[in-house]
């Protein structure tokens, strides 16, 4: 009955290499499911090449174009360059809020640590590409535009601290939201065998509630996968062309 | 073989669209554009503001430690975060908007 009980990590495999505990987790299965999915379905659905799409060849083909759209809208045809990437982080967050849906999985967008190690990632990932395409200039990024002189030692702190909170704010995102979603919907869950247990009718509306909630979750799983994706699309676009 | 045919089912297409227009067209006053793609906005920047704070507020504390000037950097660092948390929500405003104005 506990409604964060979901979110308990349990070693699967215990391994323990020089001390450290990396066991093979719940989380991992779970994000090794996400992988395989993802694999899978890409792979199925790039296997026949047909000139008019099967259903399968549509719903890969309308992935690989949204993504595309999404990377060619924020960062422009230079940004092409890292679909790749940007298409695997979309696929992984998407597979792994979605398979978070299925009653009894594990959500391992849920937590913090996962979230943010992904966040970190992008931010020193966009940061080198940031100083590979412009070498020591990409520095003057932290300097505001058409801002008076006098100003720019308050600003530049302020835009250095406000580009090192960025993996914070993408991480916390998504974990706050995927957690929150998951948390109330098993309240509102446990709402209803709590109920029902002396009366069948109250139980009714709390599991109405739940419905909704499963529908908005659902909602919340893409729209953070997207959220993710695009202000990816946003920091590389930083990098690339500055300002 | 198809084509014989055509020709009679568009403008046979053309006329239902014809009687159909005026009533289309008809309503009065113009209904509000339904809001696309709301999904909290202002929850959304509020975690950049909370992300700016919090953030500041880490690596004022880290350096005070560090450097043992009790609470000089916290306080300062504590400015400049929320400073840098709503310049962070500003932009993703700025962003979402520009990004529903283009689609």
């Amino acid at each position: 009955m506990d409604p964060l009980h979901q979110f308990q990590i349990t070693p699967i495999v215990p391994i323990t290499v020089a001390g450290a505990d990396v066991s093979f987790t719940n989380s991992s299965l779970w994000m090794a499911i996400a992988v395989a999915a993802a694999y899978l379905l890409v792979m199925a659905g790039t296997r026949q090449h047909a000139m008019v799409p099967g259903r399968l060849q549509s719903v890969v083909e309308l992935t690989y174009e949204f993504v595309a759209g999404i990377l060619r809208d924020a960062a422009g045809k230079e940004g092409m360059r890292f679909f790749p990437i940007v298409f695997t982080i979309f696929m992984f967050i998407l597979m792994g809020n979605m398979l978070g849906m299925i009653p009894g999985s594990f959500t391992f967008t849920s937590h913090i640590i996962v979230t943010f190690f992904m966040a970190i990632c992008v931010w020193i990932g966009v940061t080198v590409i940031g100083f590979w395409y412009h070498g020591p200039r990409f520095l003057g990024f932290f300097v505001p535009h058409g801002a008076p002189k006098f100003i720019l030692p308050l600003m530049v702190p302020i835009e250095v601290i406000s580009y090192c909170v960025r993996p914070i704010s993408l991480s916390v995102r998504l974990f706050c939201n995927m957690m929150a979603g998951h948390t109330m919907l098993k309240v509102f869950a446990a709402f209803v065998v709590s109920l029902s247990a002396y009366f069948v009718i109250p139980g009714i509306l709390p599991a109405a509630i739940t419905v909704v909630l499963l529908g908005f979750e659902f909602v919340v799983a893409f729209l953070q996968a997207y959220i993710f994706t695009v202000l990816t699309c946003l920091y590389l676009n930083d990098a690339i062309h500055m300002h | 073989m198809a084509d014989d045919k055509r020709p009679t089912s568009f403008e046979d297409f053309d006329a239902r669209l014809e009687k159909l227009r005026p009533q289309a067209k008809a309503p009065g006053p113009v209904e509000p554009e339904p809001p696309r793609f709301q999904f909290g906005p202002g929850l959304q920047a509020g975690i950049e503001v909370v992300a700016g704070v919090g953030g500041g507020l880490l690596l004022g504390w880290g350096l005070d430690r560090w450097l043992g000037t009790a609470p000089l950097f916290l306080i300062v660092f504590f400015i400049l975060g929320a400073a840098a948390g709503v310049l962070n929500a500003y932009r993703f405003m700025r962003r979402l908007q520009d990004a529903q104005d283009k689609s």
